[in-house]
C-alpha cells in the first residue's frame, strides 16, 4: 500500500498539537539514531496524575515520523497512562488506513509512541 | 569500448520489476554492489564439488579446497598491488580497521600519543579509534573539512607536525561526500612530519571504483570489503605492510585453530607462515574464491576504464540532478576524477526518507539516512541525505530513470 497518501502528507505539514506546552509534568527528547530524526514531547497530565490532559511536541524528521506523532498526540490527549504503555502499532496504522508498514519505515512510524512511552516509563 | 549495457547483461538480479510496471533501478552499489552470475556460480561450484577443510586434510578434497583458497588469496591480493602474505582476509572493512586496532593499536599506542582522523570518515574508520584511544589513553584528532566537501590539508598539515602522532586513519574515497581524497599529498606529509606514524588508508568505496596499488600508494594498513566490489558478503580484507608482520609489530589479535605453531597446556606458540599466523578457525573458502572472481570480473574490464565510467555518471547526474528545483548536491562539484561513485543531496522541503521511499515506488532504489558518517552529517547540518551510488553495471538511462522519478515528488508534495 502507499503510504504517500494525501491525508498523511497533510498531516505532517499542518501537525496538531504542534509546540512545546510551558505547562508541562513531564519533557522527554528522542533522536531516531539510524536517521537523525527526533522529537520533544511535553506532557502535562489530569490533577490525579492518571491521564494526559494536555500535549505539545516539536520534531524534525520525515514525513511518516511527523505524521505519526500528529496522530498520536491526538490520540494521547485524554488516555490513560497505564494504556498507553500498551499501545502498539496495530493502535496508529488504523488512522492511516494502513493494514501494515514496511521494516525500512517502522522506526519512523513508531518513533514518537516509542518516546511517549520511554518517558512515562 | 566500455559497454555498460553490456557489462549489466551479468547482473541476473538486475533484471527484474520490483513493483508492476516498474523495472529496478539499482542505484545503492555504495551500501553493496550486485554480484556477476559467475561470482555466484563458481561459490556454488565449490560447495556442489569441492568443499572441504582447507589445511586440514590429506584426502584429494581438501587438497582442492586448500588449493582454491591460496589461489583465491593470491588474485585478490595482486588485485589490490600487494603480496600474497600482506594480505589478511577478514569479513569486511570494519573488522579490518579493528583487527589493526587489536593487532597493533594495543600493542604500540600508550597514554598521549596521537590518533589522527578527519571528520568525512565512515564510523568504521573513526568509532573504532575512539575505542582504542580508551583502552591506551591515546588521543584522537579529527581533521576538519573545507567548504563541506573536501579535507582541509592546511589543517591536516598542522595536525601531523604535533609530537606523538602514531597513527594516521583516513577514506580514499567518501562514502558520503563522493571526495576522492589526494592520498600521496597525506601520506607524504604523514611521513615528513610523522615518522614514527603508521597509516590507514579505509579503501572500502575506493577499490570498487578506481585503481588502487597498495605499494604505491606507501600507505601501512590498507580495508577493503568484498561486497562492495562484485563480491559476497561476509569477505574482505586488510593489507598490511610485510615488514610489519614480520618484524611483529602487527600481532593477531585472533587465536586458537590453524594459526598455531605448537601448544602445550599452559601456553602456545604461533604459526611462521604469516598466512597461517593471522588466519584462525576455519577461513570462508567459498566467499574467497567469489572475491577472487569478482576481481578477475573487474581486471577484464580494465579498472582504468572502471573509474573513467563511474566519472562520466558522476558527472552526468551531478547535471541532470542539477536540474531539479530545491535539490542541493552535497560533496565538491565534479572535476578531474576528484569525486567518484556516488552523488548525495539534499531536498529543502522533502525529508530524505521520503524521497528514498517514493523514488522507490518508481522502482528507483537509493540510499537515505546519514550513511554511517554522523558526524560529517552534523557538521554540515544535514539531518539525512539521499544517495545515489553507482558501479560497473550503471548506466545514464538509470540516472536518467532517478530524475524522472522525481516528478512523482513533486505530485505527491505539490512542489
Amino acid at each position: 500500500m502507499d503510504i504517500y497518501q494525501e491525508a498523511l502528507v497533510a498531516e505532517s505539514q499542518q501537525p496538531q498539537n504542534h509546540g512545546l506546552l510551558d505547562d508541562h509534568d513531564l519533557q522527554h527528547h528522542e533522536t531516531n539514531a539510524s536517521c537523525g530524526d527526533e522529537v520533544t514531547i511535553t506532557l502535562k497530565f489530569s490533577s490525579d496524575g492518571k491521564t494526559i490532559e494536555a500535549v505539545g511536541w516539536e520534531g524534525h524528521g520525515c514525513v511518516v515520523s511527523q505524521a505519526s506523532m500528529s496522530v498520536l498526540s491526538d490520540k494521547l490527549i485524554g488516555a490513560s497512562l497505564e494504556d498507553i504503555q500498551n499501545w502498539q502499532k496495530a493502535d496508529l496504522l488504523p488512522f492511516f488506513g494502513m493494514d501494515d508498514i514496511s521494516a525500512g519505515r517502522e522506526k519512523c512510524f513508531m518513533m514518537g509512541l516509542k518516546a511517549v512511552q520511554k518517558s512515562l516509563g | 569500448m566500455y559497454d555498460p549495457k553490456q557489462v549489466k547483461k551479468n547482473f541476473p538480479v538486475l533484471d527484474q520489476e520490483v513493483h508492476p510496471g516498474k523495472p529496478l533501478v539499482y542505484l545503492d552499489s555504495a551500501a553493496t554492489s550486485q554480484k556477476p552470475k559467475k561470482v555466484i556460480e563458481v561459490m556454488a561450484h565449490y560447495y556442489l564439488n569441492d568443499n572441504a577443510n582447507v589445511h586440514r586434510g590429506v584426502h584429494v578434497l581438501s587438497d582442492r579446497a586448500t588449493d582454491a583458497w591460496d589461489r583465491a588469496k593470491e588474485t585478490v591480493a595482486q588485485f589490490v598491488g600487494a603480496e600474497k602474505d600482506e594480505l589478511i582476509f577478514t569479513r569486511n572493512t570494519t573488522e579490518a580497521t579493528n583487527g589493526i586496532a587489536y593487532g597493533w593499536g594495543d600493542h604500540n599506542l600508550g597514554k598521549g600519543d596521537v590518533i589522527v582522523t578527519t571528520l568525512m570518515e565512515h564510523h568504521a574508520n573513526l568509532v573504532v579509534w575512539q575505542e582504542l584511544c580508551k583502552r591506551t589513553g591515546a588521543n584522537l584528532e579529527v581533521v576538519g573539512l573545507k567548504d563541506e566537501a573536501t579535507i582541509d590539508l592546511e589543517e591536516f598539515a598542522k595536525i601531523v607536525k604535533k609530537p606523538d602522532v602514531k597513527l594516521v586513519a583516513f577514506v580514499h574515497v567518501s562514502n558520503s561526500l563522493g571526495t576522492v581524497n589526494p592520498v600521496k599529498e597525506m601520506v607524504s606529509l604523514v611521513r615528513k612530519h610523522a615518522k614514527e606514524a603508521r597509516i590507514v588508508l579505509d579503501a572500502a568505496q575506493s577499490v570498487p571504483h578506481l585503481p588502487v596499488d597498495f605499494h604505491e600508494l606507501d600507505v601501512d594498513f590498507l580495508c577493503f570489503s568484498g561486497h562492495k566490489m562484485l563480491g559476497p558478503m561476509g569477505i574482505g580484507g586488510l593489507v598490511v605492510k610485510k615488514e610489519l608482520l614480520k618484524s611483529g609489530e602487527m600481532q593477531p589479535w585472533l587465536f586458537g585453530g590453524g594459526m598455531i605453531g605448537n601448544v602445550g597446556e599452559q601456553q602456545a606458540s604461533y604459526a611462521d607462515d604469516l598466512t597461517d599466523l593471522f588466519t584462525a578457525g576455519t577461513p570462508d573458502v567459498a566467499s574467497a574464491i567469489g572475491l577472487a572472481e569478482a576481481c578477475k570480473f573487474l581486471d577484464n574490464l580494465g579498472m582504468e576504464d572502471v573509474m573513467k565510467h563511474d566519472f562520466e555518471l558522476v558527472e552526468y547526474a551531478f547535471k541532470q540532478l542539477s536540474g531539479i528545483k530545491g535539490l542541493e548536491i552535497v560533496g565538491p562539484r565534479p572535476e578531474k576524477y576528484n569525486r567518484l561513485g556516488s552523488v548525495a543531496f539534499v531536498h529543502d522541503t522533502v525529508h530524505a526518507h521520503d524521497l528514498a521511499q517514493i523514488l522507490d515506488s518508481e522502482g528507483v532504489a537509493v540510499r537515505s539516512g546519514h550513511h554511517c558518517t554522523m558526524p560529517l552529517h552534523k557538521a554540515c547540518g544535514w539531518q539525512a541525505t539521499t544517495r545515489a551510488s553507482f558501479n560497473v553495471y550503471s548506466t545514464k538511462e538509470d540516472i536518467d530513470s532517478l530524475v524522472k522519478a522525481f516528478d512523482k515528488v513533486a505530485k505527491i508534495f505539490k512542489l
